[in-house]
């Protein structure tokens, strides 16, 4: 009976973990990162780089959207789409959903610094902090136009792409950065318009 | 955010603002020759669909177009990154 008991905590606990990483949006991520790769070069994408660096970006993203998780769990109970978020409702502490966030961050940057190249680790760590913690915990909160801001993280994905396969950053990879920071607005805000009660 | 602190016409006037700095900057990847005409043609074809619902949803009362002009930005954005990798792999056919 206990140990029954126990499995449904453990397989609870599972989901709650893979629910916060935002697996919709990682997958994402991981799709237009593929694309600065496949931009990248004229001939094939040669496998290590591009099966690690997917794999590293993917848990820096993972990562980003934990510690998102935690620093808005208060924010989170306050409205109805994120009421339900495991760290919002408390079943799963935030002491948990950081050390995950945080072991996600660390193997993310070990895969890519020895086994991708250490220019993108250091770009993909900055978005991540430029994501969690300057835009989640500060701008979303304190200016009008947090969109354009947090619009920069979320065009990172395919220029980390591009410098996981090239090695440096190239005028082709900082303008499909460019596109998709100017994207960002015209995106979002008809959504926020369409909510803007919540 | 936007139209919670500053309403709902501002923020599409700010959308109207950034849809015709997307127009310019989506044409960057040909004139600075990283893509061709094919990408040209897909970028200037996407993005006069998008104007158009930029421009419906200024024009309309409140939020009825604004989830329209939403699910489209998502298809421009995919469209954009097709003719990227078609243009990429066909351009030199």
């Amino acid at each position: 009976m206990t140990e029954i008991a126990g499995s449904m905590v453990g397989t609870a606990h599972w989901r709650h973990y893979l629910a916060i990483c935002k697996p919709r949006i990682v997958t994402l991520i991981c799709f237009t990162a593929v694309v600065g790769m496949l931009l990248s070069t004229d001939g094939l994408v040669p496998w290590q780089p591009f099966v690690f660096g997917i794999i590293g970006i993917g848990l820096a993203a993972s990562s980003a959207a934990s510690i998102n998780h935690v620093i808005d769990q208060r924010i989170d109970t306050l409205m109805d789409r994120t009421r339900s978020r495991p760290v919002a409702t408390g079943q799963l502490s935030t002491a948990a959903a950081l050390t995950w966030a945080f072991s996600l961050a660390i193997i993310s940057m070990l895969v890519l610094a020895l086994l991708v190249n250490p220019l993108v680790a250091a770009l993909t760590f900055a978005s991540l902090i430029g994501y969690a913690v300057i835009y989640t915990a500060f701008l979303k909160r304190t200016t009008h136009h947090n969109i354009e801001l947090g619009g920069f993280a979320g065009a990172a994905p395919p220029l980390l792409g591009w410098v996981a396969i090239t090695g440096q950053v190239e005028l082709p990879a900082v303008l499909l950065f460019l596109i998709i920071s100017v994207w960002t607005p015209p995106h979002f805000w008809p959504l926020a318009i369409k909510r803007r009660d919540d | 955010m936007l139209p919670v602190t500053r309403g709902v016409e501002v923020t599409k006037r700010w959308v109207l603002f950034y849809m015709f700095v997307l127009l310019g900057v989506s044409v960057l990847p040909y004139t600075t020759g990283m893509s061709g005409l094919l990408y040209l043609a897909g970028a200037l074809g996407l993005g006069s669909g998008f104007l158009y619902h930029v421009v419906t949803l200024f024009r309309t009362d409140g939020d009825s177009h604004s989830m329209a002009t939403f699910k489209y930005s998502i298809w421009y954005l995919y469209g954009l990154f097709f003719f990227l990798l078609a243009d990429h792999y066909l351009g030199n056919l």
